[in-house]
């Protein structure tokens, strides 16, 4: 019912849907299909959705101007139906978005952004290894894997989500990041 | 106020006033301009500034984190103008705050404003939107006093007062100078003008100065001059020469009315005018004397017609002369003429004739004529032409009388010569033989058979007694025609006097005449005289009705004419004497031409034939055809005459009417 509004509605709705959205992640928990999603995924889902705008892929990651910008979601979602609710009907500078969850390596390397759970602790070294060279915005919530070659890692601090930006890993991996995200991360590494 | 200023202080206050206006109003016009212009600019660049905070806080509300707008907005302390600034996030409410260091009082509004600026509250308020990859996150909010605006105003307030005062000034300095190429010229013109106007001297004149307008009206003025100058010498010569022409004009008026006063008096008529407004004007003695009217009375100042009831009095029939008086005065008449008798037997003519001014009636004039004398001499010449008339109509009768004694006469020489004859033929008679015979035959009664037989005397006596008894019937018969003859001639005479005798009547009885008749009357009391004469007459009678007039005076103009027509054709002495007698008739009238083939008349006297005393004949006495022209006339006919010229005969025509009701008596 929400979906068929926001498509009649058009921008404008979509704007306030986003605004609820956004309050509703912050505010409430929700019930997504039986299990309890966290604020702080709330936050995070929004975080996703918002970071693509702030980075600039590497030339040839996309096929044309409209190809669709993948989200992989890796191993056991944490975000419920929330981040498809979120990029539903949206698009991101020019680009629709299509969620996917993600369970093999192979196919983490066919996305453009791949959030990895905090549950994939076992096989950090195996996804640094698949995705090495590979033109993925690879996003955790594992300082342990950021350490290793993450490039943005979601941190609390005073109860709030930030973000730490591996500037290395992502220049090595030919992402360009805005100066506007580096600025709000609250820890930026660089190997000089 | 200005207008009665001097024209030196009104020439400088106009230029300081015109400078001053034109100055104040470009610096004034400048000034909001510039105003205007740095209003827009500071607009611009608020909404740049705007953009490039928006630009910057897009991050900060994209991962909510105020902190970061905070520092964003804190960017904006260099720019000391800027109040205050805030950023509000997609719900509009309030994420991020900035105060301006020195303190100023700044109240961000709860809620995002809309997009766009205002000014307001000595603010400028501007809002712009947050975007990210197309979305609208939030809005910032700069508001800035403007101080700047304020302070640019200020500063150009005294610049415009400076240069005012300045532009005042010089203006002041240049048109104190520069006004006297204006005034000068002017006040000379002015002051010459007063002296003119003031000593009536138009010998005075400007001196010109420069070749503008001014230098043209110093010209103009000077030639104006010149002008009155001149009009003013012609005046005066011109009011000389009236003056003379006046006195001249009046000599001649002078003149003209004594001429008319001498007119006036010297006419044998009463003469007076009146105005249709008042007094008679004029009057010549002759009317006063004529009226016997006192000298006051015409003279008195009395509203009413002072000789009205004067001459009224005077008439025979006042009330008639009044009644007449008040109708022509009421129908305003200008025109007309009465004849007045008056107690003493006087009868006057009376004129009223208009008096006009141009083609302005301004009354009447009435001239009185008194025509006693006239009247006496006009009764005095109808008696005398009554008379003349009797004498021409006896003179007419006397020829008609002359006429018959003359056939009478003619006719008693028949007479005589047939008793001469008859007392011959008696005397001569053999009637003597047969009384010889007889005496013989007594004496020898009783031998008279010897006698017979044996005398000498007695043996002829019977065949002188057989050729006696043939002879003496023949003389009877001889005797007897004479005598017959003479009985006839006798017979004709007896007509003749009967005839005279019938139109010497003088009646005016009339009776139905037959025309033929009547002409053959008049050839017949004519008669022996055309015949001794040799005179042709040739009757050419149409078949005419009756008519029924006065038979003698037809009678005596016809014998008038044919007497004239002999007479005409005997002076000619032509050997083919002919008179020709024409009757006829048209629809109206009986007509009789007498044409004769005689000496003719010359045309001058075709007029004057008819007139009374006018003969051409020796022994005329001139009342003939006068007398018949009137006779006609009192038929209701006329008389006409006609000639191709002298020598060439002549046409009488009588017309008569047939119509005889119509015929007055």
């Amino acid at each position: 019912m929400t979906t068929r509004r926001a498509s009649r509605l058009g921008h404008g709705g979509l704007l306030l849907l986003t605004c609820w959205l956004v309050c509703l992640s912050i505010t409430c928990v929700r019930k997504v299909d039986g299990a309890e999603v966290s604020p702080e995924y709330f936050v995070k889902a929004a975080f996703l959705y918002n970071i693509p705008k702030f980075v600039e892929w590497p030339p040839g990651s996309f096929a044309n101007g409209s190809d669709p910008i993948i989200f992989g979601v890796l191993g056991t979602s944490p975000f419920g139906d929330q981040l498809d609710v979120i990029v539903k009907g949206r698009k991101l500078n020019g680009r629709s978005v299509i969620v996917k969850q993600i369970h093999t390596l192979e196919e983490a390397k066919t996305t453009h952004l791949l959030f990895i759970s905090a549950d994939n602790g076992r096989r950090f070294s195996a996804i640094r290894d698949a995705l090495y060279d590979s033109p993925v915005l690879t996003i955790s919530e594992s300082t342990t894997f950021f350490a290793g070659s993450g490039m943005i890692n979601f941190v609390l601090v005073d109860e709030k989500v930030r973000f730490d930006i591996n500037m290395t890993a992502a220049e090595h991996a030919g992402f360009k990041v805005s100066a506007q995200l580096q600025k709000l991360a609250s820890a930026i590494q660089r190997k000089l | 106020m200005l207008r009665n200023l001097p024209i030196r202080r009104k020439l400088i206050l106009i230029s300081m006033l015109t400078s001053g206006v034109a100055v104040l109003a470009v610096c004034i016009i400048f000034a909001i301009y510039d105003v205007l212009a740095l209003r827009q600019a500071m607009v611009d660049d608020m909404t740049a500034t705007t953009s490039i905070i928006a630009d910057n806080s897009a991050s900060a509300l994209a991962f909510d984190d105020p902190e970061s707008a905070a520092q964003t907005l804190r960017s904006l302390a260099t720019y000391p103008h800027i109040v205050g600034a805030a950023v509000y996030d997609n719900k509009g409410v309030v994420f991020a705050t900035y105060r301006n260091a020195h303190g100023l009082p700044f109240v961000p509004p709860s809620r995002a404003a809309s997009v766009g600026h205002h000014f307001e509250d000595d603010a400028l308020r501007v809002s712009g939107a947050v975007n990210l990859s197309g979305e609208v996150i939030g809005t910032v909010y700069l508001q800035s006093s403007l101080a700047p605006i304020h302070e640019r105003m200020r500063r150009y307030a005294l610049v415009v007062m400076l240069v005012v005062i300045s532009a005042g000034g010089i203006s002041l300095l240049l048109s104190t100078t520069l006004q006297t190429t204006i005034s000068t010229p002017i006040l000379q013109l002015a002051e010459v003008a007063r002296r003119v106007a003031a000593d009536k001297n138009y010998r005075m004149r400007v001196t010109p100065a420069g070749n503008d307008e001014l230098g043209k009206l110093v010209v103009d003025f000077n030639e104006m001059l010149n002008e009155i100058q001149s009009r003013d010498e012609a005046l005066q010569h011109a009011r000389d020469e009236l003056e003379m022409r006046v006195e001249a004009r009046t000599q001649e008026l002078a003149n003209s009315l004594s001429l008319l006063s001498a007119t006036l008096e010297s006419s044998s008529d009463g003469i007076i005018a009146y105005p249709f407004d008042g007094q008679p004007t004029c009057w010549n003695e002759r009317y006063r004397t004529m009226w016997n009217m006192p000298e006051e009375l015409l003279k008195s100042k009395d509203s009413s017609d002072p000789s009205y009831e004067w001459i009224a009095a005077a008439c025979k029939d006042p009330a008639k002369f009044k009644a007449r008086a008040d109708a022509l005065i009421k129908a305003q008449v200008t025109e007309a003429f009465d004849v007045l008798e008056l107690r003493d037997g006087r009868i006057i003519e009376r004129y009223i004739r208009p008096q006009k001014i141009g083609d302005t009636l301004i009354g009447v004039v009435i001239t009185y004529r008194d025509i006693t004398e006239r009247r006496r001499a006009e009764q005095e010449l109808e008696t005398a032409h009554k008379r003349l008339l009797e004498t021409s109509r006896r003179a007419g009768m006397a020829e008609v009388a002359t006429g018959v004694l003359h056939n009478v006469g003619n006719v008693l020489n028949s007479v005589n010569v047939s008793a001469n004859l008859i007392s011959d033929h008696l005397k001569n008679s053999k009637v003597s033989g047969l009384v010889k015979a007889a005496t013989m035959l007594h004496k020898h009664k009783h031998d008279l058979a010897t006698f017979m037989a044996s005398d000498a005397q007695g043996k002829h006596l019977p065949a002188y007694l057989i050729q006696l008894a043939e002879y003496l019937p023949k003389e009877q018969h001889t005797v007897l025609a004479e005598l017959e003859g003479l009985r006839e001639n006798i017979g004709h005479i007896k007509q003749i006097v009967t005839m005279q005798q019938t139109y010497s009547k003088v009646s005016g009885v009339k009776e139905m005449i037959n025309m033929a008749d009547l002409i053959e009357d008049s050839l017949r009391m004519n008669n022996t005289s055309l015949t001794r004469h040799g005179v042709e007459v040739i009757r050419d009678y149409a078949k005419v009705p009756e008519i029924n007039a006065e038979k003698h005076k037809i009678l005596q103009i016809l014998i008038n004419l044919i007497g004239n027509a002999k007479y005409a054709c005997n002076e000619s002495g032509k050997t083919d004497k002919r008179v020709t007698l024409r009757l006829r008739n048209d629809d109206s009238h009986l007509i009789v031409d007498v044409i004769d083939n005689g000496i003719g008349i010359a045309p001058d006297n075709l007029t004057r034939i008819f007139s009374h005393g006018f003969t051409t004949r020796k022994d005329g006495h001139g009342f003939g055809l006068h007398s018949g022209a009137i006779a006609a006339r009192e038929l209701g006919g006329s008389l006409r005459a006609s000639s191709p010229g002298p020598g060439m005969g002549a046409t009488f025509t009588l017309e008569l009417p047939l119509e005889l009701a119509a015929m007055p008596v």
